[in-house]
Formats: C-alpha cells, structure tokens, sequence
C-alpha cells in the first residue's frame, strides 16, 4: 500500500464521524483557565491563573509517584549558590512595599514570606522540609538566592532524582499585583538550577484567589496551601473526585489529570518528532517551549539535520547559553527584518516557506512576507526554545 | 429540504434532486473540493461531477441518513483523482505533504502491496477514530479527510500551529500502533 492509498481509504471511513466533522470548526471553548496560562508568563494581572512552563529531559512514565528516592544522601554543608547563567531579560521584581507569600511544594514544602524581593521568612510546610530548612539561612537573603539554596538543597537531597521521571514543582504566589512577576523570578531561578544541574523537572505556578479558604480546607486535608489551591483548580472539572480523594493523590497524579483534562497541553516526550520532522531532544509542553541540549551531547546525524535547518547564526543561539526574552511581532515583515528582529532578541526562528496554496489565511501578503507566527508577539521565550515563523512563497519550490 | 426527501426525489428520478441538493449542500461540497484542489473552477466542476455522480448511484445506495457524507466521498474522490492528474503537470504541495504524512501511518511503500482491502482498513480506522477523543478525532479528520491546513485547524480549536502538528503526529504513530496491533499492517 502506498501512502497515497492510505488517504483514499479515509474515504471509507463511517458516515457519522464524517458528518461529525463536517462543519469547519469554530473557535474551541476554552478551558476557563487555558487563556491564563498564557498570561501569567507576560505577568499581566488576572484573577486566577495557572501557566505552565515545563521543560523535561526525559519522557516521564505516568504510573511514577513522587515518593523520595530511598535514604538520600544529607549533605550537611551549605551548598553553593548556582549562578544563575542568565538572569537576563526580566524586569527586577517591582518593589510594592506588600508581602507576598511564595509557596514551592515538590513533596517537601516551603512557603516563603517575601516583601520587595527579600525572605521576611520562611516555614516547613512538613518533615521533609524542616530537615532543609534546618541547614539553611534564609531569612534576609533576596527571593532568588533563598530559591537557589532550596533548589540545590532539594537536588543534592535527591528529591530531584526519580529515576525515569520529572518530578513536578508546584510554585504558588498568593494573588498581588507583583505576585505573576515573583513567580516567573522565580521559575526563571529555578529553571537555571534544573539546567545546570542537569536535572528533570516540570514546573506549574499559579496564583491563589482565595488564600483564606484555600488554607482551612489544606488544614483540613493535611495538605500544603499549594497543593490545595491545584486541587481546587482540577476539581473545577469532571474528575469525579472529591476534595479528600484528590488531596491525597500525588502532584504527579494531580498533574496527569491537569493534562487529561487538557487544562495543559500535554508534553513532548524525547524522541516525539515535532513539525518539521525534528527530533525532540528534551522538551516541554507545546504550550511552552522545547530545549535543546548542548550541541556536544547531540548525536551526529541530530547535529547534521539541526545544520541542515538551521543557519549557524541561529545554531549559536539555540546552544549558547538560556536567554528569555520577549517575542517580537514580525508579521507583515520581510524575511530578512523577521530574522534579524529575531536575532537581535536572541531568538533563533525555524522558517517555514508556504506556498499560499497550501495556506489560505494569506490575503494581504506578499511573497516573501511573513504572515504567521506560531508563538505569540509579547510572550516571553527562551532562545533554547523551538519557534517558527512563516513566510509566504506562491510559487512552490 | 430534509436529506430523506432529496433521497426520495433521486429515487423517483426527479431532476429537481440536483436543485435541491445544490442548494442544500452545494457550498460545503465546493469547499470540500477547493480545499484539495486549490482552484474554484475546478472545485465548481467537481461540485457538478458530484451530482452527476449522485445521481448515477441513486439507486441503488439509499443514503437517506448519511447524504452529506455520501456526497462529500463522492466530491473527496474525484477532488482527489484530478488533484493527481493536476500534480502530474505540476506538482501540488498539499497533496505531497499530506502524502508524506501518511506514509507515517504505513510502514513502507510496497510491504503491504494489496494485501489490505481499503474497506477494511477504513473500518478499522473509523474504530481507531472513535477510541481517541474528540477533539483529537475531529482535528484528524479536518486534516486528512477535509484537507484542511494546518493553519486553518488552529485557528478553529484555538491551538498553536506546533500544538496541531504535535497532535497529529501523535495520532498518526497511535494510528500505525493500532493497525499494526489489528493485524492489518506489518
């Protein structure tokens, strides 16, 4: 049979599923939580939002919990700080003279009492957590070196170590003008440590409405305020739990649901060829971004397709170090200004040529324009990251 | 006019079956075409191929509850035959492209040569379609049976142009997965 034949045989698909699909769809309804996830990121103020960014090494079996590895080494000497390799394009977190409590749950958990960037204080949320706590000063000490020391507390405690896993990080921000933008602070401080540690981490953020109610129902499920405010947020949909059920599961378990139900895109997993045929090497969720690893660790024949797509000036990009920064709008714009729009906020764009037969969404266009990008204008992204523009071409190569 | 009576006056060999079909359906049939086709006017002419072609198998089919999909195969494979006949001349981005996607479903050109009736094989995918959810369901079907882009998808599920091409690769591996597991593919 050949490929050709195989679209034929569509034709003989059942009636219904063919009428099923028959009208050209409309805009999907949305989760009431999907258009948040992609707001918190840009830290525009919103009642409720969860955002997602995650970035994986490795593919993640669903069926693995979050227990700790067995006896983790303690290492009682204080670690040092990870630098982190780009604090880059953020803006410093914007001093408002208001307490913002800072929840970080991974099976330890931490919540924070952080006023214009610096710990006012810190508690154990459990065990596992005063253990951490007890070895470290953190207290005076700005959000994201307090996070850093955490981070690399939990990664030598081997809290990070779930062998063919990604644990997941649940990071909270009671809701605060300035609490979307400590929250991304800080997922850009702990995606330094994940990376330079080599680590494999899924990171969800997201703001608490209702601190006060969320607090007495954690008190009454034994659980951490994060941890209860995800619960709440799952428990919106059709899970067919119940408050008690759901707060005993996992964040691993919680998490699967969150993809079930598609309040998140679910992620890539390693060796997932994504558009364009590229291998996904580690990556995130589609809804955030795909990395790449270090051009060394690529086997050849990787590192020959990436040659082949990529120009070298977007190879240095791709594999030098982790930048965040704003995406430009660079529809409408000539091939060569999207390009250099792109470079000069060191994001490495993948150009996809369309003949406007193939895509008709192009009135208005020239050739040699582009006329769509898959990731937003004003996101944040890093220049690990996959990202393609598209640029008009009538004539068929 | 309901589907049922169109049905009836094709059956009674009335010519005012075509009107009313026209009129009806006629647009999303042109549509269908145009988006294989990527020309009106030959989208027009299979639109009226289409009708002839009604009502030639009218009798005997009787497709008083599926007449748009009746119709729409009818218009998909003729839309099909001279998207082929055009690509010979030139060739047609959206049919190569949606070629090479489908390659991925099969596991080489020629392993299978003939030894699965393309019935069979749309039964068991229609299986497969409906153990998948359904958005995922109707995102495969507007790609490959509608022939939709992948721009046009999402834009209509309001999903990123990575997030369509992710899912559809996901589908077309689970699809090949499922064939195989059935027996149909090696």
């Amino acid at each position: 049979m050949r490929a050709d034949e195989m679209l034929d045989c569509l034709e003989f698909l059942d009636s219904d599923l063919i009428e099923a699909a028959a009208q050209p769809p409309t805009a999907r309804k949305k989760s009431p939580f999907g258009w948040q996830l992609r707001t918190i990121a840009a830290t525009i103020a919103i009642l409720f939002s969860v955002d997602l960014i995650a970035f994986v090494f490795k593919s993640r079996p669903s069926d693995v919990h979050l227990d700790h590895p067995s006896q983790p080494t303690f290492v009682t000497q204080p670690t040092e700080v990870p630098v982190p390799s780009n604090p880059v394009v953020s803006e410093p977190v914007e001093q408002t003279g208001e307490v913002i409590y800072l929840m970080l749950d991974i099976n330890p958990s931490f919540r924070f009492a952080v006023k214009d960037g610096t710990v006012l204080e810190c508690e154990a949320g459990n065990q596992d957590a005063e253990r951490i706590l007890d070895q470290l000063e953190l207290v005076d000490q700005p959000m994201e070196s307090a996070v850093s020391l955490v981070m690399q507390a939990l990664i030598n405690e081997g809290y990070m170590n779930v062998e063919d896993s990604a644990p997941i990080l649940l990071l909270s921000a009671t809701e605060n003008e300035a609490s979307a933008q400590l929250l991304h602070e800080v997922l850009l401080t702990v995606n330094d440590c994940v990376l330079q540690n080599e680590k494999n981490c899924f990171v969800v953020t997201q703001q608490i409405t209702d601190a006060e109610a969320a607090e007495q129902l954690a008190q009454q499920y034994n659980t951490s305020l994060g941890k209860m405010q995800y619960v709440l947020k799952l428990l919106r949909e059709e899970t067919g739990l119940s408050e008690e059920e759901a707060s005993a599961l996992t964040l691993i378990e919680l998490f699967d649901i969150d993809i079930e139900k598609r309040l998140i895109e679910p992620p890539y997993k390693v060796d997932d060829i994504d558009e364009c045929g590229e291998r996904a090497l580690y990556v995130g969720t589609t809804d955030s971004y795909i990395s790449y690893v270090s051009w060394q660790k690529i086997p050849p024949e990787e590192q020959q397709l990436l040659q082949e797509m990529y120009p070298p000036e977007a190879l240095e990009i791709m594999f030098g170090p982790q930048v965040w920064s704003t995406v430009p709008n660079v529809v409408g714009l000539s091939v060569q200004e999207a390009v250099a729009l792109f470079y000069s906020q060191n994001l490495a764009p993948r150009l996809c040529y369309a003949d406007n037969k193939d895509v008709r969404i192009t009135e208005g266009y020239t050739d040699g324009t582009c006329y769509y990008q898959d990731i937003s204008p004003g996101r944040l992204w890093n220049s690990q990251a996959s990202i393609q523009i598209y640029i008009l071409l009538t004539e068929p190569e | 006019m309901e589907d049922a009576h169109i049905v009836q006056l094709y059956l009674q060999r009335d010519e005012s079956a075509i009107d009313a079909t026209a009129s009806r359906y006629g647009m999303r049939l042109r549509n269908l075409a145009n988006s294989i086709l990527q020309d009106i006017h030959m989208a027009e002419e299979c639109e009226n191929d289409t009708y002839l072609a009604a009502w030639n198998s009218i009798p005997p089919h009787e497709p008083f509850t599926y007449l748009f999909a009746f119709l729409a195969r009818i218009t998909r494979h003729l839309a099909l035959d001279r998207c082929r006949e055009q690509s010979r001349k030139k060739r047609n981005v959206l049919l190569v492209e949606l070629t090479r996607e489908m390659e991925q479903c099969i596991p080489g050109t020629g392993n299978v040569e003939g030894s699965v009736d393309a019935r069979m094989l749309g039964v068991a995918i229609s299986k497969f379609l409906r153990e998948i959810s359904e958005e995922r369901r109707l995102v495969f079907l507007r790609r490959y049976w509608y022939m939709d882009s992948v721009a046009e998808i999402a834009k209509g599920f309001s999903l990123s142009g990575s997030a369509v091409k992710t899912m559809l690769f996901r589908i077309r591996q689970e699809l090949k997965s499922y064939l195989r597991k059935e027996g149909l593919i090696p």
